[in-house]
């Protein structure tokens, strides 16, 4: 696997405050990396930047074999249901939009039909957005992500606030996706259970730098204690993460 | 009846009136979904005022309407889409602001002037009936322009608005789009406002596209009615204001407005 970006020495954040510091780390092509780290660590920060969002303060952000294109999926939150689509409009304006200016509307485009069953919402292509359950949205996300045939899928906190069902759908969808059609995928995420199994490499954001590696390392109880300041237990039954905090009884005080 | 309709519309200053309604209303209508569906309702109350300050400084300084009208919404589009900073005054602040300097500056600069115009306080009170043929003309060039420039590229517009971050990483250069609309929206306010006044303005910019969004939940839909109720409301409004002789402007703005309840009874039903 080649290598598809890479940060070197540098400092990512604001002018007046830079929020991760002397950042050097890379991610292969095909690679599936779980970002994971306390609030206020610089997940949304790293995120930004990679988009193009935010300049880096210092140092250097490369793509060797030059910026693919990136299928964003936001937090479900950020997307507006007054907005009157439906799921199939939703994609096909994606897609339209990236087209030089015409006078005739195409057809519906394939690549929308086919995203719509890669993401599971076919049944849902003539619903509007406002009618859609938390999960169907986050699904429909991905699919706007996916239309553009991106190299690098980017999440940011896709199952926040996501029921117990639907979460492990959707990441089982992003397992899939990484299998069999071998798209680099990159998941910021609190969820560390969802990871287990799933994501190749770990990087956890902390004390403004961030520690990377081997997910079974980096999801280690004595890693995450020192990242979360907190004891933590960490129980392993196949591919399954268990994590158990302690120390909490007091309001948080250890 | 219709021999009424006939006659009342062989008088040229009704034609102006009706052109001016229908296609500046009936764009400004249009541009209102953008209004309602960014969340940006204050800003379209507030660019009328900014608009209107425009005018009065182009009657003191002597200068033709229009080149106020143009000016002070350009003006006002610039200020507020580049105000609400982190760490200043939030964006709302920053409409209110603009709302209300811009409304008291324009009597006050209007009492100050050297060059009293009996007409001056048209744009006021809306009376759309002093409109005259480069005015109804304008109108129809600004609504043409922003008909093409939405045909063309309406994804653009659509996906920019709706997701601007999302819209950036896929290369879109939302700026530019936005400036676009807010281009559109200055001088399509500028065309009526010049003509019949804030009121009228304002109430096209939101009545139809309310009604209309409380209806409908495919975009298609929702343009065709918004605009057939714009331009609607602006013949149905003039008619009424020449037959029961009541102001032009408020009264075509009432139009526009009036399908908003029905609509919100349609839609409770509809539930």
């Amino acid at each position: 696997m080649s290598r598809l970006f890479h940060f070197d020495q540098a400092d990512l954040g604001y002018p007046s405050h830079r929020v991760l510091r002397d950042l050097s780390f890379g991610v292969d092509e095909r690679d599936f990396i779980g970002i994971v780290g306390p609030n206020g660590a610089g997940k949304s920060t790293l995120v930004k930047t990679m988009l193009g969002l935010l300049p880096l303060c210092a140092g250097c952000m490369e793509w060797p074999g030059g910026r693919p294109t990136i299928g964003y999926v936001p937090q479900r939150e950020q997307i507006d249901p007054i907005w009157p689509m439906r799921v199939r409009d939703m994609l096909q304006f994606t897609l339209t939009a990236l087209e030089p200016p015409h006078w005739r509307r195409r057809g519906e485009d394939e690549r929308v039909a086919e995203v719509m069953q890669t993401a599971e919402i076919d049944a849902l292509a003539d619903q509007t957005l406002d009618t859609l359950s938390g999960g169907e949205m986050q699904r429909l996300l991905l699919a706007r992500a996916l239309v553009v045939e991106p190299q690098v899928l980017l999440l940011d906190e896709p199952t926040a606030a996501m029921d117990l069902f639907a979460t492990e759908r959707f990441m089982n969808l992003i397992a899939r996706l990484h299998r069999d059609q071998q798209v680099t995928i990159m998941l910021v995420t609190h969820d560390l259970q969802s990871l287990a199994g799933r994501a190749t490499t770990v990087g956890i954001l902390s004390h403004g730098t961030l520690h990377h590696g081997p997910t079974a390392e980096m999801l280690s109880a004595e890693r995450l204690s020192e990242v979360y300041g907190h004891q933590v237990e960490v129980h392993r039954q196949n591919d399954q993460l268990f994590i158990a905090m302690q120390g909490l009884e007091n309001g948080g005080q250890r | 009846m219709m021999a009424d309709l006939r006659e009342m519309y062989t008088f040229e200053f009704m034609r102006y009136a009706l052109t001016v309604g229908v296609f500046g209303g009936g764009m400004l209508a249009f541009l209102g979904i953008f209004v309602h569906l960014r969340r940006i309702v204050f800003l379209g109350a507030a660019l009328p005022q900014i608009t209107a300050l425009g005018i009065a400084l182009a009657i003191a300084l002597h200068l033709p309407l229009l080149v106020g009208a143009v000016l002070g919404g350009l003006v006002g589009i610039l200020l507020l889409s580049t105000s609400g900073k982190p760490g200043h005054l939030p964006t709302e602040g920053w409409v209110g602001l603009a709302y209300a300097s811009g409304g008291s500056l324009a009597i006050v600069v209007l009492a100050l002037s050297p060059h009293p115009d009996a007409g001056a306080l048209r744009f006021f009170t809306g009376d759309v009936l002093g409109t005259n043929r480069a005015e109804a003309l304008f109108a129809i060039a600004v609504a043409g322009f922003t008909a093409l420039i939405f045909r063309l590229c309406w994804s653009k517009f659509v996906v920019s608005s709706f997701d601007p971050v999302m819209s950036q990483t896929l290369g879109l250069k939302v700026r530019r789009w936005n400036a676009l609309l807010f281009l559109c929206l200055g001088f399509g306010l500028a065309a009526v406002m010049n003509s019949a006044g804030s009121m009228l303005a304002f109430g096209m910019l939101i009545g139809p596209p309310a009604a209309a969004l409380m209806c409908f939940r495919a975009f298609p839909k929702v343009v065709v009615t918004t605009v057939v109720l714009g331009a609607g409301a602006a013949f149905v409004g003039l008619t009424a204001s020449f037959l029961f002789d009541l102001p032009g402007g408020p009264t075509m703005a009432t139009a526009a407005l009036a399908p908003v309840l029905p609509a919100w009874i349609y839609r409770k039903i509809r539930k």
